[in-house]
This record gives C-alpha cells, sequence and structure tokens, in this order.
C-alpha cells in the first residue's frame, strides 16, 4: 500500500481487524482454552473434554455435550459481534453468561486452523464449519456427536511473531492446566477431562457441591469452611491453615458470581483476614466465591474478562474481611485479628461486637444503633447512589454508598447497613470432615489442640519437666507429652500484651536513663515525625533529634530486654514496607517484630520458675497456637502414641 | 582385565566401553581401588562421589565436572547406581541440576537433563548389609537408550516440572510430581539459594532442584536389560 493511500482514513479489512482483536483475546493457548470451556458452560454442557498438544500450539480440543448449534447458528457464530448471550444494552447488567463479546471464535479462527463441528440433540446431521487463518468459513454437513466440538490447529501460524511470546511447552501446558481447573473448581456439576499429549492429566468428576469439587481439587489441604452473607453479598470459602500460605495469590482462586477473576483487593482483604499470622505478601491456598446480582458488578472490563469491577468495592472488600475472618478464626483458633486501625478504621469497626445490630459505616456517629425492624431493605440498584455522589461532590469519594446516601436521606436512616453486615451472623467455620486420617508419626497441630473446645489445654496445668537444648521445655499433660518452643511461646506471650496495651492504648513503658541517639535516613526521620504518637502508643518514645538523628527516650517496659535501638529499626523497617498501609497496616508487624526481638529466645536458659510462669501466661493471651509470624509454639505426643511407638502397646 | 594405577585411554568405541565396564563386572570396590592405587578412607558423606570417582577413572571417562557427557566423543552418560541384592535400585538417581529462572522456556527437546539421558552406560552397586564401602560390589553394566515410550514419559514430566516452575509456582513442587523424573531440592543446605520467578513474574529466589530419576524407572531399566542379578564376585 502506498504512503498516500495509508494516510487515508480506510476501514479495516474484516480479517486484519479479525487478528487485532485476536491480540487481546487470544493472547496464548489458554486463552483459547478458557474462551472455548466458557462457551461450552454456557451451552448447558455437563461434560467437557479438552485435548492439547505440545502446549496447546499443535492442537487445542474442547468437546462438549451442550445445547450445540443449527447450521445457521454455527456459520454466524464465526463471524465477529455475534452472540446469542445478549441483544441490548440492558442485557449486560444483568448477564448470567461468561461470554457475551461474539469475539472469540471469529478472533480464534483468525489465527489458527480451526474447525468446528456441531450438533443439536434432536438434528440429524451435524454442521462443519472450516477456517483457515480468518479466511472465508468454509460451512458443510457432518456427522458428529450431539453438542460442539472445536478443534483449533496450529494457532498463531499466521502470525509467527506472536509465537515468539510464547513460553515453553511445559508453561504453556501449565497456564492450561490451570485454566481448566479453575473452570472445575467454579463449575461443580460438570466433569472436566484435561488430556496432553495423549494422556488424560486431569479429571474432575462431577461433584455435588463447590465444597466437594473444593476439597477433591485441594486434596489432603486442611480446608475452613468460610459462609457467610452480607446483603446481597453471598461469600462461599474454602481456605487453607495460615503455614500451608504461598507467596502470592496464584493459588487462591476467587470467582464473582461464577467467573474466574484476578482481583488483588479481593486476595488481599482474605489474606488480612488471617492477621498478623500470615506474612504481608503470603496468601492461602484455597478458593473463594463471591455471588451478587449482576447489576452491581460490571464483567465488561477487560476482552479477557478476568478483571471486574463493583458498585462498591470497598463494601465488598469489607465484607469479604469480615466473612473470612470469623470463619478462619474459629477453625484455626488464629487470634482475631480485628480491624484496620486509623484511617481505614471506619469500615471495619464494630465496637459493639458482630452481635450488635447496626454497623457503623463510614463512622459515622449519627447512625442509629437499632433500625426499626418493618423497615424496607436497602436496594443498591435502584438507590440513586450516583445523583447523590455528584450533588456531594467529588470529595466525597471516601465515603461509602451508605454513608452518601445516609446524609442526603435518599434512604431511611434505618438502612444504613446496605449490606446487612451488622444482622448476618457468621457461618459457624468448619474444617475439612475429609482431611485422611493420620499416621502415626503425625501429630495434631498447635492449632488443633489450641482449637479444642473452650481449650482444652490449660498450659498452667502442665507440669515443667525440663529444658533441652536451651530451646524447648518439656511439659507433661495428662493426655501426653508437650513440647513448647521457648521463644515462640514467650514472644506469642509478649505480643499479646503488647497488642492488648497497644489497642488500650496503654503500654507500660520504662524510660531511659539517658537517652539513646541513633542515626537514621531523612524517610526514617520523617516518619517518627509524621507519626510521633502513633508511635508513642507502642510504648517507644522515639523524637526527632536532628535532620539524621532520632533519639529514644523509653521502651516498652516488656522488651526491657531488647537494645532499645533495635526496637526502633524493627518499628521502622516494618513502617517504611508498609506503603499504603501506613501505620495502621505495619502496627500488627511491627509489634510482632519487636516482640520477637525482646522476647526469651532460643539459647536463653529458663529457670524452672521462669518456665512455669510462661506456662502460667499462655493461658491468660489468646493463644492461637502459632507465634506471631506463624510459626507453631507447642507439639503435644499422646501417651498412647509414645506406647506405641515403645511397642508397649 | 588388568587395572593399572594409570587412568587408562578414553574408549575409542560403546563396544570398547562396554568391554572394560564388564571386565569391571564381579569386583569389589576395595579391589577396584587397590588397582588404581586409591584410598578407599573418608566418611560415609563423600561416599557416592567416591563410587562414581573409581568407576569413571577405571573406564576411562574425560567429561570431568564440564557440562558434557563423562565420554563425550561418544555421547555417552556414567550413572552408577547403588542397588540391593534383590537388583533393586536404592535410591533415585541424581541426573542434573536444573536452572530454575529459565523454566519457563525450557524445551525438552534441547534441554541438558534430555541430553544427558540421550545414552547412559548403567553401572550397578551392589550395597551389602553393613554398606562397607571396599565390600561394594560392581554389577553388570547396561548401555541404555531411553525407547520413544519411555522418552514420552520423561518428556512429560519435564513439562510438567518446568510447567510449574515456570509459572512461578516452584513452591509448589513437590517429589511427587513425574513419574520417572522428578525435581528435589540440590543444595548443600537449606539456606542455598538461586534465582527465579514468582508467580507474577518477578525475580526472587529458591532452593536450587535437581532432576531425578524415580527408583521404579531405574529399575526397570535394569531387570528390562537383564542386568541384576549378575553379581557374582570376582575374586
Amino acid at each position: 500500500m502506498s504512503l498516500e493511500a495509508l494516510r487515508q482514513v480506510h476501514v479495516l479489512p474484516e480479517d486484519l481487524a479479525n487478528q487485532i482483536a485476536a491480540g487481546e483475546v487470544v493472547e496464548r493457548p489458554a486463552s483459547v482454552i478458557k474462551e472455548l470451556v466458557e462457551n461450552a458452560l454456557d451451552a448447558g454442557a455437563r461434560r467437557i473434554r479438552v485435548d492439547i498438544e505440545q502446549g496447546g500450539v499443535v492442537l487445542l480440543r474442547v468437546a462438549d455435550d451442550g445445547s450445540g448449534m443449527s447450521r445457521d447458528d454455527a456459520a454466524l457464530a464465526v463471524l465477529r459481534h455475534a452472540t446469542s448471550k445478549i441483544a441490548a444494552m440492558d442485557d449486560l447488567t444483568h448477564l448470567r453468561s461468561f461470554g457475551f463479546r461474539g469475539e472469540a471464535l471469529p478472533s480464534i479462527a483468525s489465527v489458527a486452523r480451526f474447525e468446528l463441528r456441531t450438533r443439536r440433540r434432536d438434528d440429524e446431521e451435524g454442521t462443519l464449519v472450516r477456517i483457515e487463518g480468518g479466511a472465508a468459513a468454509v460451512v458443510t454437513p457432518c456427522g458428529c456427536a450431539a453438542g460442539t466440538a472445536i478443534e483449533v490447529r496450529d494457532l498463531f501460524f499466521n502470525v509467527p511473531a506472536r509465537r515468539k511470546f510464547l513460553k515453553a511447552t511445559g508453561t504453556e501446558s501449565a497456564r492450561i492446566t490451570e485454566v481448566v481447573q479453575a473452570a472445575a473448581l467454579g463449575e461443580p456439576g460438570v466433569t472436566l477431562i484435561l488430556s496432553r499429549d495423549g494422556r488424560v492429566v486431569g479429571e474432575w468428576l462431577r461433584a455435588n457441591s463447590r465444597e466437594e469439587r473444593a476439597r477433591s481439587i485441594f486434596g489432603g489441604e486442611e480446608l475452613a469452611a468460610c459462609r457467610g452473607e452480607r446483603g446481597p453479598l453471598s461469600v462461599e470459602a474454602y481456605l487453607s491453615r495460615p503455614e500451608r500460605a504461598r507467596p502470592g495469590a496464584g493459588s487462591l482462586s476467587i470467582f464473582v458470581n461464577g467467573r474466574h477473576v484476578r482481583d488483588r483487593t479481593l486476595a488481599r482483604s482474605i489474606a488480612l483476614a488471617y492477621g498478623s499470622v500470615l506474612e504481608a505478601g503470603r496468601f492461602p491456598l484455597g478458593v473463594a466465591f463471591l455471588d451478587l446480582p449482576p447489576d452491581l458488578v460490571d464483567v465488561n472490563v477487560h476482552p479477557q474478562k478476568t478483571e471486574v469491577r463493583f458498585a462498591d468495592g470497598r463494601a465488598i472488600s469489607d465484607a469479604l474481611y469480615k466473612i473470612v475472618m470469623g470463619s478462619v478464626v474459629s477453625a484455626f483458633g488464629l487470634p482475631d485479628p480485628g480491624g484496620y486501625r486509623g484511617k481505614k478504621q471506619k469500615l471495619f469497626e464494630d465496637p459493639a461486637g458482630p452481635a450488635a445490630s447496626t454497623w457503623t459505616w463510614g463512622g459515622s456517629s449519627e447512625a442509629p444503633r437499632d433500625p426499626p425492624p418493618a423497615a424496607p431493605r436497602f436496594d443498591p440498584a435502584t438507590a440513586d447512589v450516583d445523583r447523590v455522589m455528584s450533588e456531594l461532590g467529588p470529595e466525597t469519594s471516601d465515603l461509602d454508598v451508605s454513608t452518601i446516601a445516609l446524609v442526603s436521606g435518599v434512604i431511611p436512616l434505618a438502612e444504613a447497613d446496605p449490606w446487612g453486615l451488622a444482622a448476618a451472623p457468621i457461618a459457624p467455620a468448619q474444617t475439612s470432615p475429609s482431611v485422611p486420617s493420620r499416621a502415626p508419626a503425625e501429630y495434631p497441630t498447635a492449632a488443633e489442640i489450641a482449637a479444642k473446645t473452650e481449650r482444652q489445654v490449660v498450659f498452667g496445668a502442665l507440669r515443667f519437666v525440663a529444658q533441652v537444648r536451651s530451646t524447648f521445655l518439656i511439659c507433661e499433660g495428662s493426655d501426653g507429652l508437650y513440647l513448647l518452643d521457648q521463644h515462640a511461646a514467650a514472644e506469642r506471650v509478649t505480643f499479646d500484651r503488647l497488642k492488648k496495651g497497644y489497642d488500650a492504648r496503654a503500654v507500660a513503658t520504662q524510660a531511659l536513663l539517658f537517652p539513646v541517639v541513633v542515626s537514621a535516613s531523612v524517610n526514617e526521620v520523617a516518619i517518627v515525625e509524621e507519626a510521633h504518637e502513633a508511635i508513642a502508643a507502642t510504648g517507644l518514645d522515639a523524637r526527632v533529634a536532628g535532620p539524621t538523628a532520632l533519639s529514644i527516650h523509653a521502651v516498652p517496659t516488656l522488651l526491657g530486654r531488647a537494645s532499645p535501638e533495635r526496637l526502633l529499626r524493627d518499628l521502622l523497617g516494618e513502617m517504611s514496607l508498609a506503603g499504603e498501609r501506613a501505620f495502621s497496616g505495619a502496627v500488627d508487624r511491627a509489634i510482632a517484630t519487636m516482640a520477637c526481638h525482646g522476647s526469651l529466645r532460643a539459647g536463653d536458659p529458663v529457670a524452672p520458675e521462669e518456665a512455669r510462669a510462661l506456662l502460667a501466661a499462655l493461658d491468660e493471651v489468646d493463644f492461637a497456637g502459632h507465634c506471631p509470624h506463624g510459626r507453631p509454639v507447642v507439639m503435644r505426643i499422646g501417651w498412647s502414641e509414645l506406647e506405641h511407638r515403645v511397642g508397649r502397646r | 582385565m588388568k587395572l593399572t594405577p594409570l587412568t587408562p585411554a578414553s574408549p575409542r568405541s560403546e563396544e570398547e566401553l562396554l568391554g572394560r565396564a564388564r571386565e569391571l563386572a564381579g569386583r569389589r570396590m576395595v579391589d577396584l581401588a587397590a588397582a588404581l592405587g586409591v584410598s578407599l578412607a573418608g566418611d560415609g558423606v563423600s561416599t557416592k562421589g567416591k563410587m562414581g570417582a573409581l568407576i569413571e577413572r577405571a573406564l576411562g571417562a574425560t567429561g570431568g565436572s564440564a557440562a558434557v557427557p563423562d565420554f563425550p566423543h561418544l555421547g555417552i552418560e556414567l550413572k552408577t547406581i547403588p542397588i540391593d541384592r534383590e537388583g533393586r535400585p536404592r535410591e533415585s538417581t541424581f541426573v542434573c541440576t536444573l536452572s530454575l529462572a529459565d523454566a519457563d522456556r525450557a524445551e525438552w527437546s534441547a534441554s541438558w537433563v534430555r541430553r544427558k539421558l540421550a545414552r547412559v552406560l548403567w553401572i550397578p552397586i551392589v550395597i551389602p548389609p553393613d554398606r562397607a564401602l571396599g565390600e561394594r560390589i560392581i554389577g553388570a553394566p547396561v548401555l541404555w537408550r531411553p525407547t520413544p515410550a519411555e522418552d514420552a514419559v520423561l518428556r512429560d514430566d519435564f513439562d510438567e516440572i518446568m510447567g510449574l516452575i515456570g509459572l512461578g509456582g516452584v513452591d509448589h513442587l513437590t517429589a511427587r510430581t513425574g513419574r520417572a523424573l522428578q525435581a528435589r531440592p540440590k543444595a548443600a543446605h537449606g539456606r542455598v539459594r538461586t534465582a527465579a520467578f514468582g508467580p507474577d513474574d518477578e525475580p526472587t529466589t529458591a532452593l536450587p532442584r535437581g532432576f531425578y530419576l524415580r527408583v521404579g524407572f531405574t529399575e526397570a531399566i535394569l531387570r528390562g536389560a537383564g542386568a541384576a542379578g549378575s553379581f557374582e564376585l570376582k575374586r
């Protein structure tokens, strides 16, 4: 094409437009599988088989037993923007299907050798649609099973530049496995089979519930069942113990209305619900299903539909956090992480506890505590929130929907809890019933011990026997031998006391006879300058002593054994890392780190009186079986197990 | 074969190599060491390396620790494999380390592990009950190349392992992954780290891993070749 011709505006040829669209939809073989499997699910399939060869580059085949298509529909389906799933704009807000853009099939067909075979159950013959690299479709009759089978060969054969972006066979295959497994997690009622290079590598048989499917996919993983509802939002999640957490959210699948999405905010809400036992950046294994009316979530954000937008993302995150927190805390015996502190406190603060009848949204102290029982439910879909938002101006953007509505009078005061946060009880947590029976060599975990009803383990009642390796405390109990990690136990006690003191703003401090001056970076000085009072609440009195110097005037009494400088460095380190979480997000970890460095350590000799005091102290803390960093504190070996091991049984 | 203290020249052909290996069959390690003028004294930790080194020396291997087969001109890798009296391998067989950072680009066809396993001379070593190094007996050699079916199994395992690592899931990798080939930590201690990538392609570090062949796979190789059982002692 000449330069002159290029400068003129012209409509792109159909095949080129499809190839450009394919750039968004068909990124790699796994995205083809995702689109085809979603189409199969939309067609009501009960059984889907996926075959791939050489990472999907050579062959991708998805065959289903869904409704199939007529010949006319099959011919239309491969045209751009042809779909049976929506007809008008309004349909987008009530979307129940995975697909709706009408882009997937033509996009795929434009960059591969494409064959579609389909037959409706009552049709005598099927239809074959064949397209090579975006050329015109050839439609012919054919014999085939009821349902639809799509074969995609030689992906990107006509756009070699795209092939360069593909990873190795193994990696592309693994991505496909992820996609099919995610589909299996999201659709328990469907059997999915994945075959790689002629070998079945995954078979997810039809399950009766999401829970059954989740437990089969996560195998022997102990999963806490988290269920709850907040107004229109329903949450069902199955999540692992904190010590099984992994870096990154890759092992945590999140579904919104059955759609697998990647949403770091939701993943973070789940991780936060574990509190201090989960290190920042680590996420539990498992799956979370969020279901809410389609008009409260926009799926038309990204061509691959892996992102969604919520009408009120904060309310969703808040509700998810609360539901998961309530369940994992009771299932795994974790300390209650409470809510955010500082600026975010308003979102999670519940002064009257979960049983209170009204949730305080947006920190509005004017909200009545008890709504009239007959008050009509708030319907976010019909409330004129947009108008209120525009009237209140941009500075109100930090407020949540219900607060705004409350101020403006759009809804009655009694409806200040649009998600029903106040009344909805947190579903009692269940741990996995399918955890395999224990081998003799495996002992109950610390959390199991701690989680026994009403704390069956009374540490103060244990008889201290000895300290070994200057690290472990051996104790005798009525039901077995207890082995405590002395540092983890002491750290837990110190952390708990410091945390309670901090929450009550009553940390006992010990003034230093001579202030300790330490050098600091400009950034650290700025942190102390800005958050002096918040830092002081931890019991550490640190002040600015110069452009690059800080002075420490007091330390928490509980941490008297630690170096003041070390404590300050711990605190500043956590605050520097906290970033957007600011002090509110860093304080738990800072206290945990300070408690770690200020507590009895491995290698320290422990006198019997000290050991007994530590045991008694453990009974007073919100004991979770873990140190604040997630390490188990205690291990029990039952007497019967010991007898078994020495052959007495 | 009369063994000399000097390292023999590298064999010129597969037949010559196999002939030398057959000559070693039935000998005790202590006799081999004596013939080569080498002491067997040492702790248990270095036992494995010592056995392999003695056999390499006796057969004239020249590859050393370089990233080439032990007999580069023949394209043959030498693997000693400890077995019990019944011919069962006692442990999995280390093949080579793997690069975690390059896993997302690693193809079986061009992989180092495939080249290592393309042609292998297996030398079984019968371990006596007391594990005494000197009393270990060299077994009959097996010169092996993977059949198409074995190659397919190894490729599947390789793709599965490298796929998982390629997606940033090195932490998810367990020794249970893979039917014949498995990836396990290969480091002196748990603090050793090597470059890797996380789930979001972020650079990270992880414990180095190596490829190992499972016992069942190597046992099938030895039994398939009829090697197990022919361990009469030569004095």
